[in-house]
């Protein structure tokens, strides 16, 4: 009864709009992030070459230099990037305001704020301002020197009175300061990085992490509408009594819809993944590199589909309890707190539902937060059978006793 | 082996409202009505007795299996609800094919019966159509193949002939008498010509209490020497309607023809009438207060 019934709610799904628009949804946003060519970026570095990219350091002095070099920068033009509640929001200080900071960037690197201005306009002046690559360089190879006796303790301090003075959810925040700072690569860093790449990342799963990262964006909000749509159809069609009546267990229909659901969900994934990861496949063996072909699959099971089942699980259950689309405004909800509580682009998972690696490479980080990934997927493994359990137990209440828990609720209220 | 539904004693209540108060029946093979006017409390027994409500209180057995053993009672039961409908984008194959899964019919049997029921409900040469695109009469015959292709030993049926043309309507009737052969079949509905065409056996329920049960002829001769026809004015008739309980009237120009039900005969020219089970029924439901089997 199970696999009939999967496959005729697989082939339900087919005919479904809803699910066309997911696909093609799904489909666009992965295109339109990951269109640029990334192979030039996996080329042996040489020496002697102009800038060799990016990497993200934790080293306190680094830290230190790049904080106050961002904290000097928008203190010159008295405008602060701050994200209280995941919202971008500028702050402008008032004059005792901004001298306040400015006395702080001064305790800190040992400079007058007139020295450190003049530095500053050195630095950019030694760039080529209007390309994007000129301006990135610029900005990411500008650092503030400290002063020799400050410590990274006292250097927390300083940044929690800034803190203090431009509002929460600034890049000089604790947890933003932990999650470290870009610097600029050296050669060896370099080199380091493409050995990585082609040994433990084989190419394409560096790749497939990127994929990973902006496929899990759109996935934290999208699989909803499958979701709410499987469950709305019994009330939108009115077949819930003569499903009801009938002798299949309330395991088996909802297990059957919910599988179907997650297998149909994660198909365009598979196959987005499987033509994606093409080109970085042949880039690899043209670099005589034997490519992990099955890297964008492992890494779409483990990073994605837990998400997938999550989103799906939890549709379910506040649509079956409550007959409404009310889970897709809690989910995209959801989907926007976990994008913009995340300090970082990379790693410190947590138990985000949305995990991001936003950068092509840094395999060795990865590989040692890699743990903390799988319990985080894991833990969203889990919790969406529970869920499923949960749903099962809310379809089989709603059967016996002919009403909904929403409609109990709402009767009680009157 | 147990072939009889056995309901005790059943109530069931709505918050305040009482929707059925201590009813007792006890239904055997072949069709049985249950006649009653909206809101009587009929779809609520038939939802008790497909698991689909809750009793508050009574006993409620179905061929010897208590009502709560919810799903062994599923697999014994066909139900065709009152507004039977399915995914408006499947086909009647397909839909079929799906609640006979879901009725636990494997892949062969499905095989087997699906075109088999679609035959007989007089689907086969639409069997492509879309449930949407149907009509309210293949709908019903969609609705009692799904009900019947496992085989069910108890068939109930909620005013399935509500909607539907004479024609797609004595189709209907002469469907469930066939299938009633070797199974229980309740029909519950207030169009008192499906039971008259249809059941021997019947029950009749007004605020959720059972006014009558017994058989046809037992409603018949409740009202037995109490129907009258006569000719009077039409000047006449809201005065006599007002009186008595009329049942017919043909109007004829400025005459009309009427039936009606009186204790004793009305005037002179009246003349004692055939009673049918509509007027039986009218009889009984003015009668409400009159007790249960004996009226």
């Amino acid at each position: 009864m199970f696999g009939s019934l999967f496959f005729k709610e697989c082939r339900q799904i087919l005919k479904s709009m809803v699910y066309y628009i997911y696909v093609v949804v799904f489909v666009m946003f992965l295109t339109s992030q990951l269109s640029g060519e990334m192979t030039e970026r996996m080329e042996q570095p040489q020496p002697g070459q102009e800038n060799y990219g990016f990497v993200n350091s934790r080293r306190e002095s680094d830290i230190m230099e790049k904080t106050l070099a961002g904290l000097a920068m928008e203190t010159s033009w008295n405008s602060y990037a701050t994200y209280p509640m995941g919202f971008y929001k500028g702050v402008t200080l008032n004059e005792t305001e901004l001298a306040e900071v400015k006395s702080i960037l001064e305790n800190c690197s040992g400079r007058s704020w007139e020295q450190l201005t003049a530095e500053m306009e050195r630095h950019y002046a030694g760039y080529e301002q209007s390309t994007f690559q000129g301006a990135m360089q610029a900005q990411i190879s500008y650092s503030v020197p400290v002063r020799e006796d400050l410590s990274y303790e006292d250097f927390s301090k300083y940044m929690e009175q800034v803190c203090g003075i431009i509002g929460a959810g600034s890049d000089y925040q604790t947890e933003a300061l932990k999650a470290g700072v870009s610097v600029p690569m050296t050669y060896e860093q370099a080199m380091e990085e493409y050995k990585a790449l082609c040994s433990k990342d084989r190419i394409t799963g560096a790749t497939a992490r990127l994929f990973c990262d902006y496929a899990g964006i759109i996935l934290s909000v999208l699989p909803v509408f499958l979701g709410v749509t499987r469950c709305l159809r019994d009330k939108r069609a009115q077949v819930s009594q003569v499903i009801f009546s009938h002798r299949a267990c309330a395991l088996v229909i909802i297990a059957s819809r919910y599988l179907a659901n997650v297998c149909m969900a994660f198909l365009p994934v598979v196959l987005t993944a499987f033509a994606m990861q093409m080109p970085y496949q042949y880039h690899a063996k043209t670099i005589g590199i034997a490519p992990d072909v099955f890297a964008f699959l492992t890494y779409s099971g483990i990073w994605l589909l837990p998400e997938l089942m999550i989103v799906l699980a939890v549709s379910f259950f506040i649509t079956e309890m409550t007959e409404n689309v009310i889970s897709i405004f809690i989910q995209v909800f959801w989907a926007i707190a976990s994008l913009f509580s995340a300090v970082a682009l990379e790693g410190n998972f947590g138990f985000h539902l949305i995990v991001r690696w936003n950068t092509l490479g840094d395999a060795a980080e990865f590989w040692r937060q890699r743990p903390e990934l799988f319990v985080n997927r894991g833990f969203y493994f889990v919790l969406s059978l529970v869920i499923v359990v949960c749903t099962v137990l809310i379809y089989e209440k709603k059967r016996r006793e002919g009403e909904t828990v929403y409609g109990k609720i709402f009767k009680s209220r009157k | 082996m147990d072939t009889r539904i056995e309901i005790k004693d059943l109530s069931k209540n709505y918050g305040k409202k009482q929707a059925l108060k201590h009813v007792n029946l006890e239904i055997g093979q072949g069709m049985f009505g249950l006649l009653g006017p909206n809101g009587a409390g009929k779809t609520t027994l038939m939802k008790v007795l497909t698991t689909l409500v809750k009793k508050s209180g009574g006993t409620v057995s179905l061929c010897g299996i208590p009502v709560e053993r919810c799903q062994e009672v599923r697999s014994m039961i066909g139900y065709l609800p009152q507004d039977f409908s399915m995914y408006g984008n499947m086909g009647a194959y397909e839909a079929l094919d799906y609640l006979a899964v879901l009725s636990g019919l494997n892949k062969k049997e499905r095989a087997k019966k699906v075109p088999k029921m679609l035959e007989k409900v007089n689907l086969s040469e639409q069997h492509k159509t879309r449930v949407k695109a149907m009509s309210g009469g293949m709908r019903r015959r969609l609705g009692i193949a799904q009900a019947i292709i496992h085989d069910p030993r108890i068939l109930v049926v909620d005013e399935p002939t509500a909607g539907l043309d004479p024609e797609e309507r004595v189709r209907f009737r002469n469907l469930l008498c066939e299938i009633a052969k070797d199974r229980i079949v309740i029909l519950s509905t207030h169009i008192v010509g499906d039971i008259e065409a249809t059941c021997e056996n019947i029950a009749v329920l007004n605020h959720g209490e059972i006014l009558f049960r017994g058989t046809v002829s037992g409603l018949l001769e409740g009202v037995r020497g109490k129907v009258y026809t006569m000719e009077v004015s039409a000047m006449e008739l809201p005065m006599i309607q007002e009186r008595f309980l009329v049942t017919g009237i043909l109007t004829n120009g400025s005459t009309a023809s009427i039936k009606i039900i009186s204790e004793e005969q009305p005037v002179k020219e009246a003349k004692p009438g055939q009673p049918d089970v509509e007027d039986a029924y009218m009889y009984l439901m003015n009668h409400a207060s009159a007790p249960a089997g004996n009226v």
